[in-house]
């Protein structure tokens, strides 16, 4: 009988304190509503121009505090005898700062030049018929890991590959009016005519997509293989250029098929490391 | 005969001069976040919702919540709804145990925002990424300045509610 006056009450006080309470169903379409623009933010960032509009009104604000920030470190320091000192270490971390930034952009400058006589190099070589110089402007990582390289579109086809300061690094993707797409050499379904150096055994390297490694295809266990052998290009089928290289042997392993090996190589130049690219065909 | 007119003009000054509060709270909270540059920072925006969500959570709804909540992320440039939807959720469960909430005493009231704003800076400083040496006591620091601020929030709203809010 307690039990169920006890029971009764609990209810009775339940109603009470929730009467008139906000339901679940009322916050629903609100937290959707949310989730579908923080989905959309975060995929597509479709908030950064809205941002930036706000961000430009609520600079007022932001100045307000800062200058007021400032304004209470002047007038604490212009009572101190340090006020004259503290005005000059002020201006000569300004000018420091300037100084660095130039000292920034030369060694960007020289950065390039490298680049540049780099690739200059190449062109100099008897594998490369033709070239054509381009510079980055955009790295995209989904769908696929792609960059774009502004560049003369009108001398390019699309069997060319791409060489950047550290070597070969990918093969045509899209040609657009005015820009390429590069895809890279570890992109799927990309196959490789390689060499191995210590042997001279030509070999066959393809992508799986993973990044910077290749794998070599339908090498028997018996082979001549080790780890640290260095892969260069092959130049056979014409389409990359003879004597690049490509990797070294990472790791051997037995294949699901006993008789071959797993051989993953890892690539030596990075995909989107620099800012120049050349584009050549042999 | 104009009775029902009244109620409804009453109500949408209520709606807005709560509006007008949160917005200077947004203002100082930004101001302030401005001028102390931590990473973790006393959030006026929330606590003056908490305020209005227990005192009229009948007039408030959940439309202030969403849109200073935008307004703070964007200020803070962060992913758009990072706050939003922890505004939402305080908002719900304020307003869901609001009779149980106003019958606490100010020190448990305190006590209770305190908790409140500890869980949502730390949320923040996953959404913002910002994990600085310092983190730890400046979250520990806001925390208790929450705690010690929330009863003079407290009582200027009281007052400022008593003075121009006839609620139903």
């Amino acid at each position: 009988m307690f039990q169920k006056e006890h029971k009764q009450t609990s209810i009775a006080s339940n109603a009470i304190f929730t009467t008139g309470s906000m339901r679940v169903s009322k916050l629903l379409p609100s937290v959707f509503i949310t989730l579908i623009v923080l989905a959309l933010d975060y995929n597509f960032s479709i908030g950064k121009e809205i941002k930036s509009t706000f961000l430009n009104t609520f600079s007022p604000l932001t100045n307000i505090s800062q200058s007021s920030k400032k304004l209470s470190k002047e007038v604490s320091l212009f009572f101190t005898s340090q006020y004259k000192l503290v005005s000059d270490l002020e201006k000569k971390n300004k000018e420091i700062e300037l100084l660095n930034f130039e000292l920034l952009k030369l060694e960007q400058l020289t950065k390039e030049n490298e680049e540049l006589l780099a690739l200059m190099n190449y062109t100099k070589s008897n594998e490369i018929s033709e070239s054509v110089i381009g510079e980055i402007i955009d790295v995209s990582y989904f769908p696929k890991e792609l960059i774009g390289i502004n560049t003369n579109t009108e001398e390019i086809s699309e069997n060319m590959v791409a060489l950047s300061m550290n070597g070969l690094i990918g093969t045509i993707d899209k040609i657009f009016p005015g820009y390429v797409k590069i895809s890279p050499l570890y992109a799927k379904e990309v196959n490789i005519p390689g060499l191995i150096q210590r042997t001279n055994q030509n070999i066959i390297l393809e992508g799986k997509g993973e990044q910077n490694k290749l794998y070599i295809k339908n090498l028997k266990n018996n082979s001549n293989i080790k780890i640290k052998d260095k892969i260069f290009t092959s130049g056979l089928g014409g389409k990359y250029p003879k004597g690049f290289m490509i990797g070294i042997v990472e790791k051997i392993s037995i294949n699901d098929d006993a008789s071959l090996l797993k051989v993953e190589v890892s690539l030596t130049s990075n995909f989107n490391v620099g800012t120049k690219i050349l584009l050549i065909q042999p | 005969m104009t009775e029902y007119l009244d109620k409804r003009n009453n109500f949408i000054s209520v709606y807005f001069f709560i509006g007008i509060t949160i917005f200077f709270a947004f203002l100082l909270e930004v101001f302030v976040s401005n001028f102390f540059e931590l990473s973790v920072y006393l959030p006026l925006t929330l606590m003056v919702l908490i305020y209005w969500n227990m005192a009229l959570p009948k007039n408030i709804g959940l439309i202030w919540a969403m849109i200073f909540g935008f307004c703070l992320d964007i200020n803070q440039d962060i992913l758009l709804g990072s706050h939003v939807i922890l505004f939402l959720f305080i908002s719900y469960f304020i307003q869901r145990y609001f009779h149980r909430l106003r019958a606490l005493y100010t020190i448990q009231q305190s006590l209770f925002v305190a908790i409140i704003v500890l869980i949502y800076q730390i949320f923040l400083i996953f959404f913002l990424s910002e994990f600085s040496d310092t983190v730890t006591i400046e979250l520990v620091l806001m925390t208790v300045m929450a705690a010690l601020i929330w009863p003079i929030i407290f009582g200027i709203l009281r007052q400022l509610r008593i003075k121009f809010v006839q609620s139903n």
